[in-house]
């Protein structure tokens, strides 16, 4: 038989089994009232869970290392310049993406005016730099290059 | 009201998982000499019970008994 300590044990392990169950089961649901169920249940076992953790802390079975503070300041500095870099980036990828864009709409609207493929590009065509010309002159057996 | 594959397997391991989870609290309000933790196991235990009537209500909306002996 276990003992006190162990049988708290068990218990906060399958809550924390049966609360990942039904997080899986929540986000694989098609069905909003299912989903709902599955939601209302899990807040449940997580609270469940928590009675059973305090449980084992006031009788000094289950104490939680504290992190080092010099650590938790270091990685605060590292994940907020983290979410700088991060979002940087996405800007300049997405302002590339957006000239590329740029290009695919005012071929479409050439292609739609002006049938023929392949003609001197400069009617009435702006022309901002090389990568647009090339995108012009593209073949058009090769629509999707 | 319909449900998936992926739903019905979910529920199924669910039930499962708390069927057993109701028999542990029982064992444990039984085994534990400690009357707090005893009736803690109590209260757990129902909380999964209720749980399990829960799961099984939407299972019996998606497919009434009445109906489900007529289908097959």
């Amino acid at each position: 038989m276990l003992d006190e300590k162990e049988r708290l044990t068990d218990s906060l392990i399958t809550q924390k089994y049966i609360a990942h169950g039904y997080n899986t089961a929540a986000t694989e649901a098609a069905n909003s009232q299912l989903m709902d169920t599955f939601m209302n249940i899990l807040r449940d076992e997580q609270q469940i869970h928590k009675e059973i953790f305090n449980e084992m802390k006031s009788r000094g079975w289950y104490q939680p290392k504290e992190a080092n503070m010099n650590d938790i300041r270091q990685n605060f500095s590292k994940w907020s310049q983290e979410l700088q870099r991060v979002q940087s980036n996405a800007l300049q990828a997405g302002a590339k993406q957006a000239g590329t864009q740029q290009i695919g709409v005012q071929q479409t609207g050439y292609q739609t005016g002006i049938p023929q493929y392949g003609f001197q590009a400069g009617i009435g065509m702006p022309q901002t730099n090389e990568m647009q010309q090339q995108n012009m002159y593209r073949s058009p057996q090769n629509p999707m290059i | 009201m319909q449900l998936t594959e992926m739903e019905l397997f979910h529920i199924q391991e669910q039930l499962r998982s708390e069927a057993l989870a109701i028999a542990k609290c029982m064992t444990s309000a039984r085994q534990s000499t400690d009357p707090r933790l005893q009736q803690m196991y109590s209260r757990v235990a129902d909380r999964h019970r209720s749980h399990y009537e829960t799961i099984l209500r939407n299972v019996q909306n998606v497919a009434p008994q009445g109906q489900f002996q007529t289908q097959y």
